[in-house]
């Protein structure tokens, strides 16, 4: 063949297969802003009620509103799901897809989250001293199979048994179930012991502690009744078994014999919607990277009383802008429940309807290497030279609440006085320990390289450069800054935290000796026994009585420099319901409706 | 026949080097795949590592735990997807990657070429100012800053097309010309170069001279030198392109190709995956590199006798 006549071939060929892709993929949607020749939207994807009783001003609103179609929501999924095996769940972000997926004994309640609703226990009951707690199981809660022509089937019946042998599952020493210390968290009998021995390594001593906390700490009496007991009365019970951990799984299709060692493995694919068997409120019909679909089961009790939308579809808009932009131009009905809007965006849109703001759990916090700056005097310093205002406001430029305290409002808990600005106080301080402009402290301040983290990195080494401390910024990938912070291998770091239960020991535990989340390896034996007394309390005056006693030793510390607590940002649709402001920031979809005049 | 046993061979050799040394290198990063924001509880860490064979030494995992599934075409699942096989993942995403690959090759040929070929023709004139300046603008300005100036204009402030997805041809029209841009300005310049330097020649005198048309002359007689240098970039063009090209890209418009996987894998230390997109873009470039050299061996008369 001629060259000229290759050459021209080679530019026809690639030419035709690059049309055919273009043609293949098809004509472009709709363009719901297209409208036809007399003006009016084309009928087919827009639907706008003849007399609109929430869309009276658009001007009211950020993004577009037009009511969809079908009976469909679409939601901001957040980063990408790494798991849906309510044993292997961690993230934030997972919650709210887990929670209609896998039924559990209880739901958080709606209206307020310390509350616990009825899930596949119908009631409980509790002994006088709190340590018994006996569920009844309601008979028409089932393990569903949903077929490729999308039929669901029931496969039997769940008991009460599903539930002891799924948290035997996740206990079981071989298991890498992340969670698991929440069984210890919840004071289930044993099961701090347990966790104790899996640390020690011994196996002798591993194999009886599980068997204990497996015998002793909760029991199936029959089918339909389950009964858990605990060490010692919780706060957190019954409402914290809504938690992933304690939601049972299908053991046949979620557990497989290895063939080598014909030993029961975890079967890390059972989630997959052609292999999974649920119990939820929704069905997975869809999980790819960026997509996912939840249909609704209609067999499940729930929707006997309830009503909510036929499909949930979830999508991944992985950077922030791309999430404004789907929802502004009306792509998508909420955005918040997985994912976080942009801060600055809300700023300048506060007074618009469709953008909800309310305080939530996390906190963004400065943690001081205990070892490495031993004067607490500086560390005081450190907490009072931090003009937190500023820092929120005009730094980090978000609509978060700036705090001297660990804990949030909304924990059920009136915290003791929290650090203040002052600088005076602070230089005082400083001169005490012997340092100042002319002799500085030097530290160096761990941080990752996300925007808000780069900020509070920058403020605080002029803020504190103010009070004669010389700051090195060492700006850390996320997963080393995670290692240097679980090895103690820093002097100061930035950090956050997010409340796993609604009680403030999910924050004392960042101090308290020998948790893993106390980064600073700082060490109080008084602060140890006062916030377990408090979390172990029954009077709701002495718990709070002796966490605050904990807290003021906690200030005084300044081992922890709490820095603001994070408001989270719904932004949604006018007609979805059933989103509740709550610090938890829990939004469970089971209750999200699409309201239609 | 010899040549190509030992071209298999040595193609074989440049994978097994890359895989090799990639296996090694993403180990020796900080962080591991398990290191989250929230610490595990450190036996669970132990287990999830002894699982996915990162407790033992660097040699013993690559011998008795990667090179045996490779060899039966896995590459286990993904440590950051636990439910997924990597091989499931990467198939998810490598259509699109081709998808975006293929157009953006087919605009940049059709339109560099064009745009080349007529700069060459109207040599010193307005017009191939004109394209020149063109060329140099899309060869200067990088991915990420064409990509959102694009988005700005045409998405943010037209509102003519999507802001991101590849579920219609709306929606491609933004990532495909933001990747070609570059492409397109160099295949210009190239075409123009050797275009200029062919009409120059004394054939294509004579040819005019013998009173042939200027298209034929054109297309007839210069094309085909005229074309030398950019068939010569067409490979690593192509090479550049569905080897790693799109990461950009895909990142920006949020494409779910293996280009976003290859970025996420990193960010979370998922060496499985790391490995697998690897060896993926290995074997494309590979493949395409031999694919190219062949094609060099049929246009050149002089490179066929050498073989």
């Amino acid at each position: 063949m001629k060259p000229t006549k290759f050459i021209l071939l080679t530019i026809i060929m690639t030419a035709l297969l690059g049309l055919g892709i273009f043609v293949l993929n098809g004509e472009p949607p709709e363009d719901e802003w297209a409208k036809k020749e007399d003006g009016s939207p084309p009928p087919s994807e827009a639907v706008q009620p003849e007399k609109p009783d929430w869309v009276v001003n658009p001007d009211d609103y950020w993004g577009k509103v037009v009511l969809p179609a079908e009976n469909r929501l679409k939601i901001c999924m957040g980063p990408k799901l790494m798991s849906l095996d309510p044993m292997h769940i961690t993230a934030g972000w997972e919650f709210p897809f887990s929670d209609v997926l896998s039924d559990g004994l209880v739901h958080r309640g709606h209206d307020n989250p310390a509350v616990a609703e009825p899930g596949v226990a119908e009631k409980w009951t509790s002994s006088n001293d709190l340590k018994t707690w006996t569920f009844y199981l309601r008979k028409d809660a089932y393990w569903f199979r949903r077929t490729k022509e999308g039929l669901v089937q029931i496969v039997r019946q769940m008991t009460a048994y599903d539930f002891a042998n799924s948290w035997q599952r996740c206990l079981d020493p071989e298991a890498t179930c992340e969670y698991r210390p929440m069984f210890s968290d919840v004071q289930i009998a044993g099961a701090r012991d347990y966790e104790q021995a899996l640390a020690s390594g011994n196996k002798k001593t591993i194999q009886a502690a599980f068997q204990y906390v497996v015998t002793h700490g909760f029991e199936a009496l029959d089918e339909y009744t389950f009964v858990v007991h605990l060490q010692n009365p919780s706060p957190l019970m019954p409402a914290q078994l809504s938690f992933p951990v304690f939601r049972p799984v299908y053991l046949p299709v979620a557990m497989k014999k290895d063939p080598k060692t014909k030993k029961e493995t975890e079967n890390d694919a059972w989630t997959r919607p052609e292999n999974a068997v649920w119990s939820g409120e929704y069905f997975l019909a869809e999980w790819t990277d960026a997509h996912l679909v939840l249909v609704k089961n209609d067999l499940h009790y729930w929707w006997e009383t309830h009503e909510g939308p036929d499909v949930i579809e979830a999508l991944t808009p992985e950077k922030y802008e791309a999430i404004q932009d789907d929802f502004e131009q009306g792509n998508i009905d909420v955005v918040g429940i997985s994912c976080r809007p942009q801060g600055a965006m809300v700023l300048a849109n506060r007074d618009k309807k469709d953008i909800m703001t309310f305080l939530e759990s996390r906190l963004n916090y400065v943690v001081v290497n205990h070892n490495k700056v031993t004067d607490q005097r500086v560390r005081q310093a450190l907490a009072l030279s931090i003009d937190r205002k500023t820092l929120v406001e005009n730094v980090m430029r978000v609509p978060d609440k700036p705090s001297g305290n660990v804990v949030p409002d909304g924990m059920g808990y009136l915290g003791v006085q929290g650090y203040i600005y002052d600088l005076d106080g602070a230089k005082s301080l400083m001169a005490l320990a012997g340092y100042g402009p002319q002799k500085p402290f030097t530290l160096t301040l761990n941080h990752r390289q996300r925007d808000t983290e780069v900020a509070i990195a920058t403020y605080l080494q002029q803020a504190w450069g103010v009070i004669g401390v010389d700051v090195k910024l060492n700006v850390l990938e996320a997963r080393q800054h995670s290692k240097n912070l679980h090895a103690a291998e820093f002097e100061v770091s930035v950090a956050a935290w997010g409340a796993d239960y609604l009680d403030p020991m999910t924050y004392w535990v960042l101090a308290r000796t020998g948790n893993a989340y106390n980064y600073g390896r700082w060490s109080d034996p008084m602060f140890d026994d006062l916030t377990w007394q408090g979390f172990t309390n029954r009077s709701d005056i002495d718990r709070v009585t002796a966490y605050q006693k904990a807290e003021t030793i906690l200030r005084d510390a300044a081992v922890l420099i709490p820095l603001a607590h994070a408001t989270a940002i719904l932004l949604y649709k006018p007609y979805v319901e059933g989103l509740r402001p709550n610090v938890l920031d829990d939004h469970p979809l089971r209750h999200l409706r699409i309201k239609r005049p | 026949m010899k040549t190509i046993i030992s071209r298999f061979i040595s193609n074989l050799l440049t994978l097994a080097t890359i895989v090799t040394l990639t296996f090694v290198l993403v180990r020796q990063a900080p962080g591991g795949p398990f290191d989250n924001e929230k610490p595990l509880p450190p036996d669970i860490k132990l287990k999830l590592e002894a699982q996915f064979c990162l407790d033992r030494p660097l040699f013993n995992q690559y011998v008795n735990c990667f090179l045996p599934n490779l060899m039966k075409g896995k590459l286990g699942p993904s440590y950051s997807h636990r439910a997924r096989m990597v091989e499931d993942i990467i198939a998810e995403g490598l259509p699109l990657t081709m998808q975006l690959g293929a157009l953006v090759l087919t605009i940049s040929m059709m339109l560099g070429l064009t745009a080349g070929i007529i700069a060459a023709i109207f040599h010193n004139r307005r017009t191939d100012h004109t394209v020149m300046a063109g060329a140099t603008i899309g060869i200067t300005l990088p991915e990420f800053v064409i990509g959102p100036a694009l988005i700005l204009v045409f998405v943010m402030w037209f509102k003519i097309f999507p802001r991101q997805g590849w579920d219609s041809a709306l929606a491609m029209v933004l990532p495909v010309s933001t990747m070609a841009f570059y492409y397109l300005a160099v295949i210009a310049r190239l075409t123009r170069g050797g275009m200029l330097e062919v009409l120059s020649e004394e054939y294509i005198l004579a040819a005019r001279a013998r009173g042939l048309p200027r298209w034929k002359v054109i297309v007839k007689h210069a094309l085909r030198g005229g074309l030398r240098p950019t068939i010569t970039y067409f490979g690593p063009a192509t090479a550049g392109i569905f080897a790693g090209g799109s990461i950009v890209v895909e990142k920006m418009f949020n494409l779910s190709g293996i280009g976003s996987l290859f970025i996420g894998a990193a960010q979370n230390s998922d060496y499985t995956l790391i490995m697998g997109t690897t060896i993926v873009y290995s074997v494309i470039l590979v493949s395409l590199n031999t694919l190219v050299d062949v094609g060099y061996v049929i246009l050149d008369p002089r490179l066929r006798r050498k073989a």
